[in-house]
């Protein structure tokens, strides 16, 4: 019996060993989404809470529910966004359409090593950006990344591409300048 | 495969996602391309630089007590929802007649406890003038009042919050709605999770009690969406009305059927179930040319679903 189908007959340290060894995942995805170690705080509690109670709910393996609690820590990131001004981007942003870059202000001030980050990500939309944390952060095959993403594979290939060459012109631009 | 072809799989060639066959593509022109090759070092060293700078995230952990939090909030909400279950289960199921989806009380026990309330209110009103709390506005006093009641207190969840306490207009003289909006999942359990529920609590002030109390499921408004049936009867209702023929026999055309807030006092009745049957007339195609962001003229039939009546004619003209 895997850890999932231990949980799910009811095993409560089932859940305690599913909380530690997927938590630093689902924080640090927050973290790179929200830039906030507090908000990414939020979201891990609001992740496992939603785990929580969807026991009865959830259907798969452990593959399956990793993907689930990516899919899970996004969903809640994107909704924090429409009621926390400081989220990197929000549900808009992350259709196919009618996005913008994301404007850079100083509202993510409790991050204390933001700013690497969000330089590095200051190019990208919200689509573009999650993609290449999937990608870079997570090292996650395209496949994984458009199951969670719930995209064509051709277009995680194209996301990731754009993004690339576009944080390739920043770098190459900002060298130049320094 | 020219350069612009290769190019576009340089990025899937460096993450390793490339099929076999389309990696050795690549890697012939890439062995013969010294432009193709300095693409690759430059996009792989981008690369790079993004993994450097996610390291900084890479360092991150979540706080030690992030385990307790969860534990502590996961035991409240455990106690909550099972402490008021099968209570408030039950009452909801058995004296609110709950219909899922959709408004709860159609049951006799609202009305008749209201009539006879209103009864007794005007008998005892006529003998004697019932003083208001001196000192104390009506409203907060009516939310005392339902806040005491022992009834009400049995369907909202001990331990937890109530999100909004709110007095919606008086509909009449010292009657007040108490509303309550507390989650679903408190009462339903999982079953309906992410909703809200409304408690609404009618109070009358001046015989300080609660004269009916029903649970109203929505979302973040108590106004609730109108079944396929609700949505015929309303437009049978409103055909069924002379006013209503009248219009109709004008060219205008039945455009839409609506679900209207509860809460407004549309009139002194006591209808919670409120449906609005908009008419809108032909267009007139000189109008529409001098003006195209000019209305149609319209009507909202504001319909009494329980009672089967129309209960006012709104007319807006363009």
């Amino acid at each position: 019996m895997d850890l999932i189908q231990q949980w799910q007959s009811g095993d409560s340290r089932a859940f305690d060993a599913l909380f530690h060894q997927y938590k630093d995942m689902v924080f640090r995805t927050a973290l790179l989404m929200a830039g906030d170690a507090y908000q990414a705080e939020d979201v891990l509690q609001e992740a496992f809470v939603k785990v929580y109670k969807s026991k009865d709910k959830f259907e798969g393996d452990e593959s399956s529910f990793r993907r689930w609690l990516y899919r899970i820590t996004i969903n809640i990131c994107i909704d924090g966004r429409r009621r926390k001004p400081t989220l990197l981007f929000s549900l808009e942003e992350v259709g196919e359409d009618g996005f913008e870059p994301v404007e850079t202000g100083s509202t993510c001030a409790k991050f204390e090593d933001r700013d690497a980050i969000w330089q590095a990500m200051r190019p990208l939309d919200g689509k573009h950006r999650l993609v290449v944390i999937l990608k870079y952060f997570h090292e996650l095959p395209y496949e994984e990344i458009a199951q969670i993403l719930d995209i064509p594979v051709g277009t995680v290939k194209s996301r990731l591409n754009t993004a690339i060459r576009t944080l390739r012109r920043v770098l190459v631009n900002e060298e130049g300048r320094g | 495969m020219d350069c612009k072809d290769v190019g576009e799989l340089l990025i899937s060639y460096l993450d390793g996602e490339l099929v076999k066959e389309e990696k050795e593509t690549v890697e012939l022109h890439l062995s013969a391309c010294p432009l193709c090759r300095r693409e690759l070092e430059s996009l792989s060293a981008t690369q790079n630089q993004l993994r450097q700078s996610f390291a900084v995230a890479a360092s991150k952990a979540p706080s030690p007590r992030a385990w307790t939090r969860l534990q502590q909030r996961l035991a409240a909400e455990e106690q909550s929802r099972i402490a008021v279950f099968n209570l408030a289960k039950s009452k909801l199921r058995s004296e609110i007649n709950v219909v899922k989806g959709g408004l709860v009380s159609r049951q006799p026990v609202w009305k008749s406890a209201l009539a006879g309330a209103l009864a007794v209110a005007l008998i005892v009103g006529l003998v004697l003038i019932i003083p208001p709390f001196i000192g104390q506005p009506e409203e907060v006093l009516a939310a005392e009042i339902a806040q005491n009641d022992t009834q009400v207190q049995d369907l909202l969840p001990e331990g937890t919050v109530v999100r909004v306490t709110k007095i919606v207009n008086p509909r009449q003289g010292g009657i007040f709605h108490v509303l309550f909006l507390i989650p679903a999942e408190s009462i339903w359990g999982s079953e309906d999770r992410g909703e809200a529920v409304t408690i609404d609590a009618l109070v009358n002030v001046r015989e300080r009690k609660v004269i009916g109390l029903r649970a109203i499921r929505s979302e973040e408004t108590p106004i609730t969406p109108l079944s396929v049936a609700e949505r015929e009867k309303a437009i049978e209702i409103a055909r069924a009305d002379s006013r209503v023929q009248e219009i109709l026999g004008d060219g205008t055309e039945i455009c839409k059927v609506i679900p209207l807030p509860f809460s407004l006092p549309l009139d002194s009745s006591l209808t919670v179930k409120v449906a609005g049957v908009v008419l809108i007339a032909p267009s007139l195609d000189s109008q529409a040319k001098r003006a195209p962001g000019l209305r149609n003229q319209r009507w909202t039939v504001v319909i009494d679903l329980d009672e089967g009546k129309v209960l006012r004619l709104i007319e807006a003209t363009p």
